[in-house]
């Protein structure tokens, strides 16, 4: 360690072991949580309730079928409804169908009796699943009783591309991972250079380092941005073979590149919080400011173009928004090199912007004892 | 009890002395439940932009370009017959979808032959897939469902019996408590409650880290006060911050009051017992804040926990959000009862016994009553 620490100014960080211990295992367990939290990566078995009114072949038969489905799960059948909405009030359930009474009397008819469905759309993850199956049921089953049924003038093939089976590991695993790296990694770095100011430890640092405060910076956060970027490559690779995501190596080099990117970006970023504050409690929450809703503004969950102006401008100033655009555009859309690069750039641009200006601010708080000690 | 509540000043009057704790507990819930909505705002992603293969240039196929046209979900900005110029707009992120139109469309439906779509959208964003998908579908369905109908009145059934024999066992479905399915309704009340809890968590853990609380009734009065301005938080959420992103307010006084006094206990009870385990303040923030992200997948929220194997559920059993955010939701947003909660607050119940025997496990009793005996002596110098 004395040579390594040397050369990368890494002496008395002995003190932030305690905590390295902590973020440098974390967003590790975060992905292996969202992996497997995610394992079955459609929702199956989606518990609803069905109130038979009709207690006829028919309406058995339609139990069975939505039973069968392997999106569903007829959890309780009745015929009160007052339970069965209860049940779905209290999030017990997805869905309430209720088949009416004179149910196969009117189909055979030909009547078309309607059934109804009450679905829980305050869940949107189960609201669509859940509401297309029961239709579907409904629609296969009712072609099997109409005869005249004729076949649609006009049917649609979809075909979701990047997520063919529309994975929410792929969906959320994947596009998470960035995210926790970055939380982890800005307040990591925030650390390891603030505490020096804090504890007006510049002086002994610099000596034990021996070279000045610019190298320092740059010897130190050269040290935790290659061990953040190979430990997020490593991970990136775990959840690729995990979830069964096959990238050519142009691509993985494409995947890497860009996740060093952003890892330089947030580098830049520590560095202008503590330059600018000189206060490592002030850095470390406007990091968590910064990284905490990250996710939300990343394009990942709302599209960026239907966002409201003011949350698109944050978005464009958070390095994991573009770091999502490279990412999906490289290893699921399979972009061309054109359309990745305004996003690349816009990353490098603000990397050396930010970079530049947070550096120049941060040389100059070692360099004034007067910004030492702030708490 | 009096000496009681001059310790839960003090410590009320502590937090406003440090500026750190301030920051966390009285500032970020604010900045947060402002920032948070802020993307989900619109709800749904409107107007998507999206192209059109037409390999039949038909009338039929016109009409069917402006009918995805005319819908609300999408923008039709690309028409071509260069099915790789397409495909390549919608892999480079120009448009979120392409609707496919065969050659002889038009002929092969007046000939009475079902036509097969292609519809390709953006499935790496959920929320962009489903509104493209809907919005292109739905038109092709809708001119298919017209010309069926039409043709089975030129050949004598009425309408009505037309509509029957397309479908013979229709459904109505009605979306319960968000009707339009939005994303801003789905998620941020969820993220709001976690937000208060994670707060809650560093700045007891912050404060544990600045001065030891070494007596039960410290310990107590100190999440006493802490949870009391996290409960005029949860107060200014319901009353200015729903109300301001037009979230759905069904709840009434008594569910809602006891599900966040069960919440405010459990994390009170975590966040003291985390007091204990950090020796520098500005920790807890460092290590807690990264940590927010899956507590948010563990509690439920964007993916079922009937869908989770059962030791992720075991392993997310113990964090209050895991109980809260689901309770919460299901008061405020959906209006149901404390019976029909009842499962969520018996878990945060036990939760919350859970943290506060820990935290309180070191502490001796004797210890308690010297220290609240010492603080009243020095209240009484002072």
């Amino acid at each position: 360690m004395g040579p390594l620490a040397r050369a990368f100014a890494l002496e008395r960080s002995r003190r932030d072991r305690p905590v390295l211990a902590l973020l440098l295992p974390l967003p590790w367990l975060a992905l292996l949580i969202l992996l497997a939290l995610l394992g079955r990566k459609i929702p199956e078995d989606l518990p609803i309730d069905l109130v038979d009114l009709d207690g006829s072949a028919l309406s058995r038969s339609l139990a069975r079928s939505l039973d069968a489905s392997p999106s569903l799960r007829v959890a309780f059948v009745g015929s009160d409804p007052a339970s069965a909405a209860r049940r779905l009030r209290a999030g017990e359930v997805a869905a309430v169908v209720a088949l009416p009474r004179g149910l196969e009397r009117d189909a055979s008819r030909g009547l078309a009796p309607a059934s109804r469905a009450w679905v829980d759309g305050q869940n949107v993850t189960t609201h669509n699943t859940a509401l297309k199956e029961v239709r579907r049921v409904l629609g296969t089953t009712g072609a099997r009783i109409e005869p005249r049924n004729p076949p649609d003038p006009v049917a649609v093939q979809a075909r979701p591309l990047g997520n063919p089976s529309l994975d929410y590991q792929l969906y959320l695993a994947w596009t998470c991972l960035p995210s926790l790296w970055q939380a982890a990694f800005m307040v990591l770095l925030v650390r390891v250079l603030g505490r020096e100011l804090r504890e007006r430890s510049v002086p002994d640092w610099l000596h034990r380092a021996g070279t000045g405060p610019g190298r320092a910076i740059l010897s130190r956060t050269l040290f935790w941005t290659t061990a953040a970027w190979i430990s997020g490559a490593l991970a990136t690779a775990v959840a690729a073979a995990w979830i069964g995501i096959g990238l050519s190596p142009a691509a993985w080099a494409g995947v890497f590149a860009s996740l060093l990117l952003l890892l330089a970006c947030d580098a830049a970023y520590a560095w202008l919080l503590v330059g600018s504050s000189a206060n490592l409690r002030m850095a470390g929450s406007t990091a968590g400011f910064l990284t905490g809703p990250a996710f939300a503004f990343a394009g990942v969950s709302f599209p960026l173009d239907s966002m409201p102006r003011a949350a698109f401008l944050w978005a464009q100033l958070i390095p994991t928004t573009h770091h999502f655009s490279l990412l999906a555009g490289i290893s699921l859309r399979h972009a061309d090199a054109s359309a990745l690069l305004p996003p690349a750039l816009t990353l490098a641009g603000t990397t050396l912007v930010t970079g530049v200006v947070g550096f120049l601010l941060l040389r100059k708080r070692l360099l004034t004892p007067s910004c030492w000690g702030r708490r | 009890m009096k000496a009681f509540a001059h310790l839960v000043l003090h410590e009320l009057r502590s937090v406003v002395r440090d500026r750190g704790v301030l920051l966390v507990l009285g500032i970020a819930p604010l900045l947060y439940a402002l920032v948070y909505p802020l993307p989900y705002k619109p709800q749904l992603a409107r107007e998507l932009p999206v192209g059109i293969v037409d390999l039949d240039r038909s009338p039929l196929s016109r009409q069917l370009g402006r009918m995805a046209d005319a819908s609300e979900a999408v923008r039709v900005v690309l028409r071509t017959q260069d099915l790789h110029e397409a495909e390549r707009a919608l892999r480079n992120g120009a448009v979120a979808g392409l609707l496919s139109i065969p050659a002889h469309f038009e002929r092969d439906i007046r000939l009475g032959r079902s036509v097969q779509v292609g519809l390709v959208a953006d499935g790496t964003r959920f929320l962009v897939y489903s509104q493209a998908a809907t919005g292109l579908s739905q038109a092709a369905l809708t001119l298919g469902a017209g010309t069926e109908i039409r043709r089975l009145q030129s050949r004598g059934f009425g309408e009505r019996e037309a509509r029957a024999l397309r479908d013979p066992l229709p459904l109505q479905s009605q979306s319960l408590w968000n009707p339009a399915a939005g994303y801003g309704d789905f998620v941020v009340p969820g993220v709001l409650v976690l937000v208060l809890q994670q707060t809650l968590l560093i700045a007891l853990a912050t404060r544990g880290a600045s001065k030891r609380a070494r007596t039960r009734s410290r310990i107590v009065a100190r999440a006493t006060a802490l949870s009391l301005i996290h409960a005029l938080h949860t107060m200014l959420y319901l009353l200015v911050i729903w109300p301001l992103f037009d979230f759905p307010s069904r709840g009434r006084f008594l569910p809602l009051t006891v599900v966040t006094l069960l919440f405010l206990a459990s994390s009170a009870g975590l966040g003291s017992l985390l007091g204990r385990a950090f020796s520098r303040p500005e920790t807890p923030m460092q290590v807690l804040l990264p940590t927010s992200l899956p507590i948010l997948f563990l509690s439920g929220l964007s993916w079922p926990a009937s869908q989770m194997p059962t030791w992720i559920r075991v392993l997310a059993w113990p964090l209050p959000s895991t109980h809260a955010i689901p309770a919460f939701v299901r008061v405020q947003q959906v209006g149901a009862s404390l019976p029909e909660v009842g499962g969520h607050l018996a878990a945060l119940a036990a939760t919350a016994a859970l943290w506060w025997g820990l935290a309180l496990l070191r502490v001796g009793r004797r210890a308690g009553g010297r220290g609240q005996r010492a603080y009243i002596a020095h209240r009484s110098v002072g």
